[in-house]
């Protein structure tokens, strides 16, 4: 062997990935050859340096707690539902419960059940539209833009405000379908986030305070005024959603 | 149907989920960032559970850290896509390598820097940075994760003579950067 062919197999040699013909060859090779010799000393310096100071990074434990939640919400999205995990299995019989068992109870326990369901769809949607890049209908940063697209595709108009320079820019709308009906979603972006704002009309024409949830590892939160119901999901930390929910609700922006 | 339904969903999570800390170890090193890689190895994961039906059993590992790593270049392309747009934000795009780059710099000329006991995990976790992607994702999955040439080669999708020769170039470039160099003779 020589010594190009040699410095050629060194590395498989070092990574045991060499068959026993060619492991006997360069251990020949080796102990005839200085000069391939010290290049082995030298290799091997740096996988003895690799092994102690290079680092293995360990995931977070908010990474691993998101995993499973969103891993425990999609399942129930149509396309996945082959294989919904055990406890959601039993969630959704007891849901089916309630549904069936709706018409004897009370008028609250309907309202929170359904407040329950769709707050489970929200999630969801949020977490399908950036599983399947089906992230907008229409792309565009710009409020003027984005607001007319919505023209003739809902029954409302939807608060659509230009944010950026609060840090959360405008990526687009696209329509959706929740509780029964067609509903307007945007997209913000907030840093490496993504931020979901889902509205429709509100029945009762209530003007409530900001309630935040937290569902599989992403933080929603719930208010209805100038006769819109309002969902808000990201995986955002709470204060940023709070900070982002008080520049949506602030009156000095124009609409 | 339902029993079946429980054995997807477990074995899903069985399969996958034991491998978190080498999804995030490879993500990390790829996008050299924090935030970045906590959302690429999400949406892997997501991505996982959509195609987990043509999961076939068997190697778990190879197959997220396959999707894992396919996420993180789609990321790379994006992010250099977005770049051109966008104003760059230096908080978070500011490259390690850029500060450390520096320090190398200085080290250059200064020979005695090179024994292998002085040099800090820092200055090491530098010069790993400035490695091409491919490279890197190698040398990650080889010293770090102790795969064979093969498993490498399967998920990063190119021969195991590619998977060697990268090996090869990217400790030679590792080596040049350190100033472990070849003994001239």
């Amino acid at each position: 062997m020589d010594c190009a062919r040699a410095l050629e197999l060194l590395h498989g040699y070092l990574d045991n990935e060499l068959d026993a013909l060619h492991v006997r060859e360069m251990e020949t090779h080796l102990e005839t050859c200085p000069s391939c010799h010290a290049e082995q000393e030298q290799e091997l310096k740096l996988r003895s340096l690799l092994a102690a100071q290079a680092q293995r990074y360990t995931a977070p434990a908010q990474l691993r707690s998101r995993i499973l939640g969103s891993v425990r919400t999609v399942p129930r999205a149509r396309s996945l539902r082959d294989w919904v995990p055990m406890g959601w299995m039993q969630f959704g019989g007891a849901v089916a419960t309630a549904v069936v068992l709706s018409s004897a109870v009370t008028y609250y326990s309907v309202v929170a059940t359904n407040t329950n369901r769709v707050m489970d769809e929200v999630v969801a949607s949020h977490v399908r539209s950036l599983m399947t890049n089906r992230l907008t209908d229409v792309a565009s940063s710009d409020q003027h833009t984005v607001k007319p697209w919505f023209n003739g595709r809902i029954d409302f108009a939807p608060l659509v405000k230009d944010l950026s320079e609060q840090g959360f820019p405008l990526v687009g709308g696209r329509l959706d379908y929740l509780d029964g009906r067609p509903v307007a979603a945007l997209l913000y972006r907030h840093r490496q986030h993504w931020v979901s704002v889902f509205m429709w009309p509100d029945q009762a024409g209530r003007d409530t305070a900001t309630r935040r949830f937290s569902r599989s590892g992403y933080n929603v939160a719930q208010w209805s005024s100038d006769g819109l119901r309002f969902y808000v999901v990201a995986d955002i930390a709470g204060p940023e959603l709070g900070e982002f929910v008080a520049q949506l609700r602030s009156e000095n922006l124009p609409r | 149907m339902r029993v079946e339904d429980q054995t997807a969903g477990t074995r899903f999570e069985a399969a996958v989920l034991p491998h978190l800390d080498a999804a995030y170890n490879l993500a990390r090193w790829l996008t050299r960032d924090d935030h970045a890689a906590q959302d690429v190895v999400q949406e892997a994961y997501l991505r996982a559970l959509k195609f987990f039906g043509s999961f076939r059993g068997g190697d778990g590992k190879g197959w997220i850290l396959a999707i894992v790593r396919n996420t993180c270049f789609d990321w790379l392309k994006q992010r250099r896509a977005q770049d051109l747009h966008e104003p760059f934000d230096e908080e978070i795009h500011t490259p390690d390598y850029d500060r450390a780059g520096r320090t190398m710099g200085g080290a250059a000329g200064n020979p005695e820097n090179s024994a292998v006991s002085s040099i800090t995990a820092e200055r090491l976790d530098a010069a790993l940075g400035q490695l091409p992607a491919d490279y890197r994702e190698a040398l990650v999955l080889r010293e770090l994760e102790g795969l064979s040439y093969k498993e490498i080669a399967t998920i990063t999708n190119v021969p195991i003579g590619t998977v060697m020769s990268r090996l090869a170039r990217a400790r030679e470039q590792l080596r040049k950067r350190l100033h472990l160099e070849r003994e001239e003779l």
